[in-house]
């Protein structure tokens, strides 16, 4: 219908799209220099108050591990460190940004995607604990947003995404399918455009890009993988919605690569559904 | 807090209160049978792949253990 590359033609040009808020990269920037203190970092975060409480609120709660402990900034900074709360402003600056003010459209529920996208994001970060990986926090994020083509498709596209929904109630397919039977181009493409725009580390990229795909990039594979599998754990486990009732097949290689087994999902989904419900926070703040 | 009431000699301090009440979701009962249909539906399209099988059986099993623990 609409030919592939005109969606994001589209979206390319619309210039409203959002951005992160200005802290994240002073944050970013602070944090290549090694002298930076606790303090300084404390102060830019502070300096965006809703920013700072939110923060506060997450570094709180049972999902960092210290419930009600910190009582500033700073003193955040020195328990979790400089990499962990570039990762809290991060998550806590894209809930800023996208979780007020979306437009509703018709058969599509927002609290639900939120869900789903929550849970996907501590999924994700179970399986990576589950490999052994270091990058369990960008995991998270890289689940927390592999969606986030959906969000940008119904605020700025919602003819088109009306459309797309309307075609998946009546066929019962996945979002992708519809997406790609309408349009040519996918929440997969949308979201790389917005993530690149933002300039999110390139592995998260990669994850948003081909979380339905996995196997199409050899570059950050594992976290791709790891996104893949922890979108089709979610839909398994029914927490949430992301916008349909399907649930998109697993390749081989990801199996492979996540070290999994039968033997060895049964403790892998009651983890990921305890951390789910620590991950409820992020639905509070 | 603790250290004012020691200087004081108070070494045993006992705390009344109530607890916190949160409201409990309402448990919505499901039978094995109804889990197996829920998500035979959900996987109708990947039956073919073996390890979507796999998945489906551990779901399965972790769902309605879920159910009765």
């Amino acid at each position: 219908m609409g030919g592939n590359g005109s969606i994001e033609q589209k979206i390319s040009n619309i210039s409203t799209i959002p951005t992160l808020p200005t802290v994240l990269e002073r944050i970013t920037s602070l944090l290549r220099n090694p002298k930076t203190s606790a303090e300084e970092i404390g102060k830019a975060i502070t300096r965006d108050q809703s920013l700072a409480s939110k923060v506060l609120k997450l570094v709180n709660s049972a999902f960092y591990g210290f419930p009600g402990k910190i009582s500033t900034i700073t003193h955040a900074v020195v328990i979790l460190g400089f990499a962990t709360i570039k990762n809290i402003v991060l998550t806590a600056s894209i809930f800023e940004t996208f979780k007020k003010g979306t437009q509703k459209t018709m058969g599509f529920d927002m609290e639900r995607f939120w869900v789903h996208s929550v849970a996907c994001g501590a999924a994700a970060q179970t399986l990576a604990k589950h490999i052994g990986s270091k990058d369990r926090e960008e995991c998270f994020i890289a689940g927390l947003i592999h969606d986030i083509g959906k969000i940008i498709f119904c605020k700025y596209l919602p003819k088109e995404f009306g459309q797309i929904i309307q075609n998946v109630h009546q066929k019962n397919i996945l979002i992708y399918d519809s997406e790609r039977e309408l349009f040519g181009s996918t929440h997969q493409d949308v979201g790389g455009i917005i993530v690149k725009n933002w300039n999110l580390p390139v592995n998260l990229q990669y994850a948003v890009c081909n979380h339905h795909e996995p196997l199409k990039t050899k570059d950050h594979a594992t976290i791709t993988s790891i996104v893949h599998c922890a979108d089709i754990l979610v839909r398994a486990l029914d927490f949430g919605n992301g916008g349909d009732n399907k649930i998109p097949s697993m390749e081989e290689q990801v199996w492979q690569t996540l070290k999994l087994n039968e033997k060895s999902l049964i403790p892998i989904l009651e983890e990921i559904s305890e951390e789910v419900e620590k991950a409820t926070i992020f639905m509070e703040i | 807090m603790g250290r004012r009431l020691k200087n004081w000699g108070v070494t045993f301090v006992c705390i009344e209160g109530e607890e916190e009440r949160r409201e409990e979701k309402p448990v919505i009962e499901i039978s094995p049978q109804e889990v197996k249909e829920q998500l035979e539906t959900k996987f109708a399209d990947v039956m073919e792949n073996p390890i979507m099988k796999t998945l489906l059986r551990a779901v399965f099993t972790f769902k309605t253990h879920q159910n009765y623990d």
